[in-house]
Order: structure tokens, then sequence, then C-alpha cells
């Protein structure tokens, strides 16, 4: 196998180098932005993604705390309608696709090579493409905001049109200017992103495992990586077929979604939750994935039943595209379409309750070590479990006729995604942090941010339950003091407060914990994946040698046969320095460049029928030039990606594992 | 026993005693919670059976229309109040952002009410029962029911709608 690594990438058939053309020399800084901006190294671009979508997760907090604030008292005058429309499109637009989808991006990047024990992901490049691409997106969907304070930007503020936008509420004739075009281009964008990640994730997970990791041995948190990245290209393309239909109405007079013109809005609410709904087990799958490797760890066991968690996650993942039009019980549809998605929601609660079951299962007769992460983990099984009653409530749609749109499906799905997705992501910031930082989170802080948002998770949301069940709207801007909403709205707002302090703890205590915490060794927590057995931060290069995979906690075997192991490894290190060392891959300026063409193709072709207006002057009469760059320059980048050639260079390491290859030194 | 041993074949045991009873008390519940669903669907004939056809929002606007001037017998704040037929069809018509018209149903007669939209989607939520039904336009919603109770009934938008969607009031009267 090493001889393969050795010759497959950078000779063409016959011996003779590839040949390749490179318009400027290839980037080789490992520090300093360009290190950053160029790099294709795993570690640094899942640490990117999870910096970016911490901060969006902190701006999509303000967002809702403003919401609560607008709801704290009855016909409230805080912000105005039309900001409240365009913070709530926003809070769950940047919840969903620019804090927990990227956050699990950040895992999967961070994760997934090095607990199959590979040294990079199968497509370096492809992979920095998905970064900056995801960039691009994040960038339109929130460029609006600069309309509030800069009025000639020409937005009209924010998208407003609530984040599933039900057509022919996006149609020009209702939502005229240009956020809805952005959100419209910045959500096809994210997509893009998550398609091309999910191919190389799929790639890396099946082809680049070590030797011995058979499927039925690889770490539950990669099964459910695998599964969450085929529901990706899965779901995807639905929406983004209804985005070109929506884009075509808005801008070339088709008529998918004009009544007038006999399209069907309905069309939209299909397409839409066909995506959506698959969507919710990609949000909620990679958090299970941490769990199941979280519990046992602090259990000292092994995971209770893991080939039927690893099968229930698959099902889950199946039945999950049968599911989507348990939002529309109310639209209309027949009692047959009505009573089979009702029952198919049902099912899907049953791969969903043995998870459970096993993760109890996993507790039973453990040794249960109470650190944070494990608080979180164990906050995660009480609280999603709570989501998926409420959500066993919604499938039975007679059931659901009462709590369509009402608060009651907004605490719901909170219970899912914040209960269940935020305290699971939670619970895995803190249990890796040491691998990636080398520094422990303070016990005690930890302990306290987690009781701080446990209580004031349960103080906003609960109450919601009953604000719904007593006919209050989701999305209304305020409400009468006669409708009996008062004290839940309190009680909720209050909560939310509490919750700000709750993860403000959580992340200043991190802060704290980069620059002075304590440091740790390879294995704080005594852990049973390959990621523990290496140094803490990693190595460039993961692995001073290709692990050997025997059982299913890989490293805890490891740790019981440190003979069989040390054998193993001095052998491999052999063998891969026999064939020229440690191969890694070079870095490239093409992915971002590419990224970068994309997002000014995108940006500037709504606008293609407007001037082109700067400090007052009219520079061009139109967009599209500007935008046909753009796509141009995008194909331009990806041309030159492919004359430059895969690359790679090799590390050279001594027999105790330290670098000797001379710095800058390729081949 | 390390918990990292493989656990020897044939672990498997099946349930007997308490478990078994509690296994099958288990299993009937469920099997009395899914026979639940369609009896009471049935048996109480209180659900929507989601009835619904195509329409041209002009086309159900000049049936709204007609509906009203058979119907008409009063005004509120500009909006028409109507009593319909007891047993025949009655019209509710959403646009942004109000309902129209008011109807005045009477208790224990059964009417067909049928709901659509001119402009944009809109959520029809009769309050203080808390019973909610999409409205589309293009789509012509019908529920069949009864009042059972006599009061001024308000329906509220629950789907997003623009920036008067928390403005968007309409009212039943039950006589």
């Amino acid at each position: 196998m090493a001889h393969a690594i050795a010759k497959s990438d950078y000779t063409a058939p016959g011996g003779a180098p590839a040949k390749t053309f490179e318009l400027f020399p290839r980037p080789t800084a490992k520090t300093g932005l360009v290190g950053w901006l160029t790099s294709v190294d795993h570690k640094k671009i899942g640490m990117m993604y999870g910096g970016f979508a911490i901060l969006f997760f902190l701006i999509g907090g303000l967002e809702a705390l403003m919401i609560r604030t607008q709801l704290i008292v009855p016909n409230n005058r805080f912000i105005g309608a039309q900001l409240y429309n365009e913070l709530f499109t926003m809070h769950g637009t940047t919840m969903i696709f620019l804090a927990v989808m990227p956050l699990n991006a950040a895992f999967f990047n961070l994760l997934i090579p090095i607990q199959v024990g590979a040294r990079d992901v199968a497509f370096p490049r492809l992979n920095a493409f998905s970064l900056w691409v995801w960039v691009a997106g994040a960038i339109m969907l929130n460029v609006g905001w600069l309309s509030h304070f800069v009025p000639s930007w020409g937005f009209g503020g924010a998208p407003d049109i609530g984040w599933f936008g039900y057509a022919p509420l996006t149609s020009k004739l209702f939502t005229p200017d240009l956020s809805t075009d952005m959100w419209v281009l910045g959500l096809q964008t994210l997509g893009l992103s998550s398609i091309v990640a999910s191919l190389n994730f799929i790639v890396t997970i099946i082809n680049m495992r070590a030797p011995g990791l058979t499927m039925m041995r690889l770490p539950v948190f990669c099964w459910m990586a695998l599964v969450t990245s085929f529901l990706l290209i899965l779901a995807l393309p639905a929406i983004a077929i209804a985005l070109v239909e929506v884009l075509f109405d808005r801008h070339f007079g088709t008529n998918f979604f004009e009544v007038s013109g006999g399209g069907q809005p309905i069309l939209w609410q299909h397409l839409f939750w066909v995506f959506g709904h698959p969507e919710v087990y990609i949000l909620i799958l990679p958090p299970m994935g941490y769990v199941s490797e979280i519990l046992p760890t602090f259990s000292r066991k092994p995971l209770f039943g893991y080939p039927i968690v690893v099968f229930s996650g698959a099902a889950i993942g199946f039945i999950g595209f049968g599911v989507w039009s348990h939002h529309m019980f109310t639209t209309g549809m027949g009692n047959v379409a009505t009573a089979a998605f009702a029952v198919a929601t049902m099912a899907i609660a049953v791969p969903t309750g043995v998870k459970i079951f096993n993760w109890i299962g996993t507790l039973w007769g453990g040794h249960i070590v109470t650190r944070t992460p494990m608080m979180f983990a164990l906050g995660f099984i009480w609280m999603f479990m709570m989501g998926g009653f409420s959500g066993i409530m919604h499938s039975a749609a007679p059931a659901d006729a009462q709590q369509q749109d009402s608060y009651f499906v907004v605490a719901h799905f909170h219970y899912v995604l914040i209960g269940g997705a935020t305290f699971a992501l939670l619970a895995a910031i803190h249990y890796w942090f040491p691998k990636f930082f080398g520094r422990l989170v303070p016990e005690f802080w930890g302990k306290l941010s987690f009781w701080i948002i446990f209580v004031g998770f349960n103080t906003t949301f609960f109450p919601m339950h009953f604000l719904g069940l007593n006919g209050m709207p989701r999305r209304t801007w305020t409400y009468d003091s006669n409708m009996g909403w008062n004290e839940g709205n309190f009680l909720a707002t209050m909560g939310a407060y509490l919750l700000g302090v709750g993860i403000f703890t959580y992340f200043a205590v991190l802060i704290y914990t980069f620059f002075k915490g304590e440091k740790c060794g390879n294995d704080p927590w005594d852990a049973r994946t390959l990621e523990w057995s290496i140094p803490s931060p990693p190595p460039e290069f993961n692995f001073k040698a290709v692990p050997t995979v025997h059982a299913r906690d890989a490293f805890w075997y490891e740790k019981t046969h440190r003979e069989e192991t040390a054998k193993e490894q001095a052998e491999h290190m052999q063998a891969e320095a026999a064939h020229g060392g440690i191969h890694m891959p070079d870095q490239s300026w093409y992915p971002l460049l590419a990224a970068f063409g994309l997002m000014v193709g995108a940006y500037n072709f709504p606008q293609m029928d407007a001037p082109l207006v700067l400090f007052g002057n009219t520079l061009l009469s139109s967009h599209l030039p500007l935008s046909l760059a753009g796509v141009g320059f995008l194909v331009l980048s990806c041309y030159l990606w492919s004359l430059e050639g895969p690359g790679g260079y090799h590390i050279h390491l001594d027999a105790d594992g330290r670098d000797t290859t001379p710095r800058g030194d390729h081949y | 026993m390390s918990s990292l041993l493989v656990p020897a074949r044939g672990w498997f045991r099946a349930p007997s005693g308490h478990e078994r009873t509690w296994i099958g008390l288990a299993l009937c519940w469920c099997l009395v919670l899914t026979l639940m669903m369609p009896f009471w669907h049935f048996r109480g004939k209180q659900n929507s059976r989601g009835e619904a056809y195509l329409v041209t929002p002009a086309g159900f606007q000049a049936r709204v229309d007609k509906f009203i001037a058979a119907t008409k017998v009063g005004e509120q704040n500009g909006i028409p109040v109507v009593s319909p037929a007891p047993g025949g069809d009655a019209y509710v018509l959403a646009r942004m952002w109000s309902w129209s018209p008011i109807l005045k149903l009477r208790q224990g007669e059964t009417y067909r009410v049928h709901l659509s939209s001119l402009d944009l989607q809109h959520g029809f939520s009769l309050q203080p029962l808390n019973m909610n039904f999409q409205v589309m336009p293009g789509y012509d919603h019908v529920l069949t029911l009864t009042p059972t109770s006599k009061g001024t009934f308000t329906i509220v938008c629950n789907e997003f709608c623009g920036i008067g969607h928390s403005t968007m009031i309409g009212k039943i009267i039950v006589e």
C-alpha cells in the first residue's frame, strides 16, 4: 500500500515527471495569512470552518436575543416589523446553514482523516474549495445587513421571507428587492459547498481507512458522517432545482410558482421539504455521532450495540427521505397521503428510539465519569428525547392541525436543534478542544456554563409548548395583551437572556483556555479512538506511522497491546521511509480564487438589470459584464487548477518521529 | 471480564418472567395507540379530510363576490358580514392582510367552508380552538365544519405573509 502512495500521484506512466503548468509558484508557507488562505491541511480547514461557524453561531444568537426582546411584552415597539422579519429569517438561515452545518463540517474535517488513520482527506484542494465556497455563500446571505448602515447599498435589508421562503412570497411581485436574490444564490452556493465536501468525505471514509479498519470497526462518528454525506448529495439537488426555479420566475418570466400563469406554490413546499426534512437529519446525525463517541469514553465501556447504532443511523437516513409531507398535513393533501406520511414519520421514531436505548445501555453498569463533555452528552440524551416526544405528537396528523405554524413547533425544533444538535456540538467542542489546542478546559467553569445553558434553554423553550397550544402563531412581530400569551413570553425572554449568559460563559472559558489553560498530554480522557494516540495538537502529517486497527475501540486495544503496536508501527515507518517518506499534498491558490470568481459571478447576476454605481458615479449600465467576468474567473481558476497537477512533497522522520525534512524541500 | 473482549457466543436469552410481561404490555400499548388514530378519525368525525381543489384566484374571487352579494347581512369596519345558508357553502378569502367576509354561522348546522388566497400563502388559525389550515393561492381548501358552541372566534394568520402578518385578523361569529 505504501508503494501505491509513493508512486501514483506525481509520476506519469513510464516514470517521466508529469507535465504541469504553474502560472505562479505554488505557496509553501505553513503559517501566516498565505499559509491559512492556501492551506489544504484538513486540520487547518476544519479550524477555519469551526471559527467561522462559531462567529455565525454568536451572530445568530444575537438575532435570537433581539427577537425575544421584541416579544417580551405585548404590543412592543423595540424593533420594527421589517427588521423583525429580517431577524427571524436570518436567525433560522444562519443557525442551520452557517452555524450547525459548518460546525459539523469542522468536525468532519478535524476528525475523519485521523479517525480512519489517514494523513489528509482524499481530495485536499477540493476540501479547501468547499471551505471558500461556503464563505462566499455566507457573505452573500449576510451582505444585506450592510444596507441598514449604508442605505445607498440598494438591498432593502437582509432577506425577509422566512427560512423556508414559501412561494409565492419569493416572487418579484412581493419581494422586489435584491435581498431575496441574495438568499436564493447564497443558499445555492452553500449547497455546492456541501455537495463537494460530502463527496470528499465519502471517498475519504471508504477509500482511506488504515489497514485493519473494516467498515464495522469504523467509529460511529465516521459512520454518521458517511450517512450524512449521502443525505447531503441526495437532498441538496432538490433545493437546487427549486432555487433555480425561483430565480427563473424572478428574472426570466417563468411560471413555476406564479399562480396567475398556472404555477403551483405547493410545488415549492414539496421541493423544499424533500430537501428540508433530510436536512433535519443532516443536522442531527453528526451530533448523534459525537455523543456515541463521548458516552463510551466517560462510561469506561464500549458502545452498547454498535452494529444496531450504525444500522439505525442508516435507517434514519433512508426513512428520512419518505417523511417530508408531514410539514404539509394542513395543506389539504387528502386522507391517503396524510396517513402514509403520518405512519412513515412514526416509523422514523423507531431507529431514533433504538439509538437512545443503546446510549442508555452504554451508560448502564458503566463507571460514569461526569466531566463537562459527559454532562453535555447526558443533557443531549434527555433534551433530544423531549424534542423527539413533541415530534411524535406532530406525526399524528389530526393533532398536527393544532400545532401547525404555532410556537409548539418552535419549541419542538429548538429542543431538537439546541437540546439535541447544539448540546452535542458543545460537548464535542469541549471533548476535542484538548486534542487540537493541547489545553484542557477548566472543569468548574465548563460545568458552570453547562448548568446555565441547561436552565436557560429550558426556561426559554419549555413555555413555548404552552404558548403554541394556546394559539400563538410563529413569526408574529407582536401580539395583543388579551391573548393570554404574556407570562409565557416574558418567561421565555428571561430564559433567552440566561441562555445568552451561558453561551457567553462557555466561549469566554474556551478563549481563556486557548491562551492560559492547563497543558495536557495526548490522551487526557483515556479515550478510545485513534486521534488520541497522536500528539496534541496533531502534527501536520497526523501519524508518524500508519496505524493498524485490531478492534472497534482501536486506541484502547493499542493501550493494552503496546508491544504488538510498537512492532507494527516500526514496520510501517520503515516501509514508508523506503518509498520516499510521508507523502503530503501541496498547497494551492486556486480553490480560493475559484470561490472568489463564483462569488463575484453570483453576486452580480441578479443585479444585471441595474447600473453599476460607485460613489454616485454610474460606471456601467449593467452588472452583467461583472457577472460574466466572475464566471470567467471561476472557469480560468479551475483550468489552471487542473494544470498545476496534484503536486506533493515528502516528510522524513527520525526514529523518534521528529521531522528531519529541510523546510521548503519538495521531493 | 474485560469489556474489550468479545462476548461469548450464544449470549442471547429469550425474555422470560417480568421482562416478558413488560414487553408484551408495551407491545399492546403500541397497538392501542396506533389503532386509536384510525378509530378516532372515523368515530369522532372531527378531522379535516384534507379536501382541496384547483381554482384560479380570479375565479375564486368571483365566487366569493357572488356569495357575499347573496348572503350579506351587514358590515363591520368595512368588511361584509354574511349569513350563509345552513348545509351550504361558505367562503373565506385571504389577502394581504385581511380575511373577508365575516361569517355568521348557526350552532349545530353543518357548513362547507371554502378557503383560498388571492395573493400569497396565508395560514387559517381559528382561535381559541387553535385549529390550523394552510391557505394557498390557486387552491380551494374545503373544511366541513359544524359549530358546537356559540361565541366569536378569531381567525389569526399563522403563515408568514409579509410586513402586515401580525395584523391579519378575521372573525367567525356563531349564534
